[in-house]
């Protein structure tokens, strides 16, 4: 069964603007990797954020676990079972890097097997990041380093739904297949549902399914 | 738990803003902090002092009241009319015995008693009043005078008490004896005792006898025993405490005392034997006591020989509240004849004299209150705004809250716990500050306070007379004296001088206050603390709401 499913999605961000989305229906599984493409400003952002429930769609439904997502509690469905890689990072510069990850991790109000500060390590090593970058504030990271910390905090509470906004772009090749493979190890082994939008031929090579927008809103 | 432990690791990574914020709240606790110790101190003075306080009160005539409705009635100068107006209107308003006594049946009343005395002359050459003056026409006129308007020249003063509480109330003050005792009440012994300087001044011992004539009638001639002799406590303050009392401005060493029986069978005596007889009188128009030296012939009156005497009755309180039931119930007594209740009231010296020792405390009280008021409603507006600042400063922070699933009640209750622990540490930091500051800060503005009264009220006696006429000494203290409205030395001011000295001597103010922190006040502050975190979170709660985390971090990206 479908975790996330798009029925007659439609959307548009002022009330009688411009539709950024129309008439969307997709289904999204556990166990599998989705790349969703497009050309800029082709709407996977806002995408996202329909999935990520940090907005409604204006016509159509997003629907989470068989239940319309506009009549479920979208902040606890956001700290718990949806993790958000944003394409602007969205982690709080003044906090480390530590510091930012255990935020989430309480925020989930989840509980944990191990120690927070313990997973918090463990998935910055995943990241191929160093354990003394975890003190540091995100101030001071690097781009690269930044993306990798927001990877990191999303995969923190262990979400059912990994959703990833160009997680790879700034990222090396080396780097870039070393998150790939994480994301296919959470798709493939844990049975999560891993979306990624991406412009990279070979992320999108190497997913389950590849979401094209502009293929989608023209049919 | 995440909300506190999130609010305590913001406070650590924010220092300079919440370094910001606690002074604020410093300034606003520690202030507050002073104002509610000067005004908890200032109650507690005033309840402790009521607590110990026994509350004596009078019936008065309310003259200035008669006096103002005379004058509504007439236009134009003060014709004779009016001037014999108001004298028969004084002269009407002393309440009989038989009056004073229905006031005993109000509510309140937990005890009373009572004196009367009357100006009485040396009937022999062996006994002779003591002057302080060797002019003998100043002592006369400076001396004694009747209430009423009928100055009858008297060299001594008898005052019979009914009981021990009315002597120890005794207008000169309290006294000890030194030889003898002070006779019993039960009944009209003609036993007194009288001032050791008297007792000196004539060679007088315990066992002697004096004889006193009616100063309207020579041949009216009473002998009285002498079981005692005593030494008024106080020599300084002649005109003494317990004003209203009498309306003789005497020597204390010409008082004689005696029971009130005694007294009572005097002027029982004298009114029985009454003749028709010319009294002197002042120079009309000058109530003053230098009439006779202002070189006027004096004046005579037709009238009859009789004593006049002047009651004084007074009402034992065991409270403020009986006293107020007391004050409340006093129009329900119908008087005899056809005098009015409404033109008299009831006045208490010690509740007075309570009351004006505590002026400067309470001005200081009230004006600490109002600054409370102020630092709290200018703190609150300063704090909201800071926190409107802070909240939009911190965005973006809310946009990543929200959008990694923190819910806005929490985002809020997350910052208001931020203010809330801040301003909890402020309230330490500010009720130290004030319970190290409190008891010299207070002291210092109480000591400014009364030190302001004092010029002020030094001002207005270089008014000569105003003390007197606007005080609560009733109708029957001093005569017209208020009248005088020349100021100046000399030995025939003594009355004038004595009113002053009367009030200031009298009036000590509550200088030191115990402004101290209790708990009671660190709840208070605690509740302004919480409050005003509560009330600057209001507007960021307003702000936060409105945000949407899509929104926010997309203007930011
Ligand atoms: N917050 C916003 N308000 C209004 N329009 C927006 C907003 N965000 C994006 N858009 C518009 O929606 C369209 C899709 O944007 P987006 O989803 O960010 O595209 P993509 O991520 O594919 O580049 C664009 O035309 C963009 O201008
Ligand atoms: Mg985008």
């Amino acid at each position: 069964m479908a975790i996330l499913k798009l029925e007659n999605v439609g959307y548009s961000y002022k009330p009688r603007g411009r539709k950024v989305l129309v008439n969307m229906n997709y289904a999204f599984e556990k166990g599998k990797i989705y790349a969703i493409t497009g050309r800029s400003g082709s709407g996977k952002t806002t995408l996202l954020s329909l999935l990520s429930g940090l907005t409604t769609p204006t016509s159509g439904k997003v629907i989470y676990n068989g239940t319309d997502i506009r009549t479920v509690d979208r902040y606890k469905y956001r700290s718990k079972n949806v993790g958000v890689i944003f394409q602007s990072y969205n982690l709080l510069p003044q906090l480390s890097v530590l510091e930012n990850i255990i935020l989430s991790m309480d925020a989930s109000g989840k509980k944990f097997e191990k120690a927070k500060k313990e997973i918090a390590n463990d998935l910055l090593s995943r990241v191929d990041l160093d354990d003394e970058l975890g003190s540091k504030k995100i101030l001071h990271l690097s781009g690269g380093e930044q993306q990798r910390v927001a990877i990191a905090r999303a995969l923190s509470f262990f979400p059912d739904i990994l959703l990833a906004d160009e997680p790879t772009g700034n990222l090396d090749s080396a780097t870039q297949n070393d998150i790939v493979e994480i994301f296919k190890k959470l798709a493939h082994q844990d049975q999560k549902c891993v979306i990624i939008v991406t412009h990279s031929k070979e992320v999108a090579a190497q997913s389950d399914e590849v979401f094209n927008l502009e293929k989608q809103s023209s049919r | 738990m995440f909300v506190i432990k999130n609010a305590v690791l913001n406070i650590s990574r924010s220092i300079g803003r919440n370094v910001l914020i606690a002074i604020i709240i410093v300034t606003i606790i520690a202030s507050s902090a002073i104002a509610l110790s000067i005004s908890n101190a200032a109650n507690a003075a005033r309840v402790a002092g009521l607590e110990n306080l026994q509350i004596t009160g009078n019936i008065q005539f309310n003259r200035n009241q008669v006096f103002a409705e005379q004058q509504e009635n007439q236009s134009g100068e003060p014709s004779e009319d009016f001037r014999s107006g108001f004298r028969n209107q004084i002269q009407d308003s002393a309440l009989s015995f038989d009056d004073y006594l229905k006031f005993t049946e109000l509510p309140g009343v937990s005890s009373y008693f009572y004196t009367d005395s009357a100006g009485l002359n040396s009937a022999s050459e062996s006994l002779e009043a003591v002057s302080s003056s060797s002019n003998e026409s100043n002592e006369t006129g400076g001396r004694s005078f009747n209430v009423m308007g009928m100055f009858g020249i008297s060299d001594f003063n008898l005052t019979g008490f009914s009981d021990d509480q009315a002597v120890t109330k005794a207008q000169d003050g309290t006294f000890t004896m030194t030889e003898g005792e002070v006779f019993p009440y039960d009944s009209a012994d003609n036993n007194v005792i009288i001032n050791s300087q008297l007792a000196i001044y004539n060679s007088l011992n315990v066992g002697d006898k004096i004889q006193l004539a009616n100063p309207n009638n020579a041949e009216e001639i009473y002998e009285l025993n002498i079981v005692g002799i005593y030494q008024n406590n106080n020599q300084s303050n002649p005109v003494g405490g317990g004003g209203g009392m009498n309306n003789m401005v005497q020597d204390p060493a010409n008082a004689i005392y005696t029971n009130y029986k005694t007294l009572e069978a005097i002027i029982a005596n004298s009114v029985a034997n009454k003749i028709d007889v010319q009294i002197e009188v002042g120079s009309r128009g000058s109530f003053g006591p230098n009439a006779s030296e202002s070189g006027q012939e004096p004046e005579y009156i037709d009238g009859t020989s009789e004593l006049t005497s002047n009651i004084q009755f007074t009402y034992v309180f065991d409270s403020k509240e009986d006293y107020d039931a007391f004050v409340a119930a006093k129009d329900s007594v119908v008087l005899d004849g056809d005098k009015d209740i409404a033109n008299y009231t009831v006045a208490s010296t010690d509740l007075t004299t309570f009351e004006s020792s505590l002026v400067p405390l309470e001005n200081l009280s009230n004006f600490a209150l109002t600054m409370l008021y102020i630092i709290l409603g200018v703190g609150a507006v300063i704090l909201v705004v800071v926190n409107l600042i802070n909240i939009r400063d911190r965005k973006y922070e809310i946009g990543v809250y929200t959008a990694m699933g923190i819910s806005k009640p929490k985002v809020v209750l997350g910052f208001a716990t931020e203010l809330l622990i801040v301003a909890l540490v402020s309230v330490g930091i500010g009720s130290s500050i004030a319970a190290v500051s409190s008891v010299p800060v207070a002291n210092a503005m109480l000591s400014n306070q009364i030190s302001s009264m004092e010029n002020q009220s030094e001002s207005e006696q270089t008014q000569f007379g105003r003390g007197m006429i606007s005080g609560e000494n009733g109708p029957d203290q001093f005569g017209g004296g208020g009248n005088n409205s020349t100021p100046g030395g000399g030995p025939e001011q003594t009355m004038g001088n004595n009113g002053f000295s009367w009030r200031s001597a009298n009036v000590s103010y509550v200088d030191q206050l115990n402004a101290t922190m209790n708990f009671a006040i660190l709840g208070q502050l605690l509740g302004i603390a919480i409050l005003l975190s509560i009330l600057s979170s209001v507007g960021g709660t307003v702000s936060v709401v409105r945000y949407e985390p899509l929104q926010i971090l997309s203007d930011r990206s």
